[in-house]
């Protein structure tokens, strides 16, 4: 005997294709769900209290540091791909015209990773002293002859901070395709003072 | 031949049925990286899929005419979902896009080759699905009718 059959198809064969037309449903859900998550964690993600300090130190030494914290609210972890900060003076009058004096740089391989739901605290510092001192008073000097009164904390320190890293395992090899990996990337930049 | 009700059920559940692996193979090709399973932008894996999936349209579909219809219809409404699952983070969690009008028109540049493989491995599908609902109808014909049943 034929089996039973609905519109002329046998129903065993519809059954088997309504099957797999849910699996593919449920394949599209899960994947639209991963993409709003993703999307929304790639937004939420930011950095907190940026600090800038300027110190001097009891031997006359001029410390430099940022402080700030990287807050991860999203359910993914962050490979982090870069972290680098730096701090200069803009003497736009002298040469160098760029004073560069401290920087801090950390690369992928060091295997950094911010935790879901977790927040990271950074801190970052240098001593300047001996010539990059005098450049820095000299440059001082030079301004509050101008009618600026700066001091060694005073002074207008350049701050750039740029923290990059992935999220989870999204990250990809396609080439061609940029948007993929802008999707799942964090970057979040901070600057003062640059000129912006 | 007048199209009978029968044949426009067949139509319409075979369109519905076979548009879920169009959307989930569009929005895969778009977003590899966030999809589960992914396929890696695989256009082989995208062309034994889509024939696969003008089978049941092949077997629910008497008629040609209507399977190749059918073709159409799902691919069209699967690609329509896709999109919509493309928009989700957007109009339903809020989520903000940096540069609107370039984000859609990416979907619509770097996915519409898909639909010459819908239609194309679809065709191919429907084809395979009657031929089989042909090949049933006769071996079931013959069950019931033929020497050995009489026996």
């Amino acid at each position: 005997m034929p089996g039973k059959k609905w519109f002329g198809a046998s129903r065993t064969v519809i059954v088997m294709a309504l099957a797999y037309s849910l699996l593919f449903l449920a394949f599209s859900i899960a994947s639209a769900v991963t993409y709003s998550t993703v999307t929304i964690a790639g937004q939420s993600i930011t950095y907190e209290n940026p600090e800038r300090i300027a110190q001097v130190l009891g031997n006359g030494t001029l410390f430099l540091g940022f402080n700030t914290s990287i807050v991860n609210p999203s359910p993914y972890s962050i490979h982090v791909t870069s972290i680098n900060w730096y701090t200069e003076l803009i003497n736009a009058t002298g040469s160098p015209t760029l004073i560069v004096l401290t920087s801090s740089y950390t690369a992928e391989n060091v295997g950094v990773l911010v935790p879901a739901g977790a927040d990271m605290n950074l801190s970052f510092k240098g001593y300047i002293s001996g010539t990059l001192l005098a450049r820095v008073n000299g440059f001082i000097n030079y301004s509050n002859e101008h009618g600026a009164s700066y001091t060694l904390t005073t002074a207008p320190y350049a701050h750039s901070f740029e923290f990059r890293g992935w999220l989870d395992d999204f990250k990809h090899d396609y080439l061609r395709e940029a948007y993929l990996n802008g999707l799942v990337s964090i970057d979040l930049v901070y600057t003062y003072g640059m000129g912006e | 031949m007048a199209v009978e009700r029968e044949d426009l059920y067949g139509f319409v559940t075979s369109a519905l049925i076979c548009a879920t692996p169009v959307a989930y193979l569009t929005f895969e090709f778009m977003l590899p990286n966030v999809s589960f399973p992914n396929f890696g932008k695989n256009l082989l894996i995208t062309m034994l899929v889509s024939v696969l999936t003008g089978v049941p349209a092949g077997l629910m579909n008497k008629r040609t005419s209507m399977g190749i219809a059918s073709v159409l219809v799902y691919s069209l409404v699967g690609y329509l979902v896709a999109f919509v699952f493309y928009m989700v983070p957007f109009v339903a969690y809020g989520a903000s896009l940096t540069i609107p009008g370039l984000y859609y028109a990416a979907f619509l540049r770097f996915t519409i080759i898909l639909m010459f493989l819908f239609i194309f491995g679809g065709i191919i599908g429907v084809v395979g699905g009657q031929y089989l609902r042909e090949s049933t109808g006769r071996e079931e014909t013959k069950l019931m009718w033929g020497d050995e049943r009489k026996e």
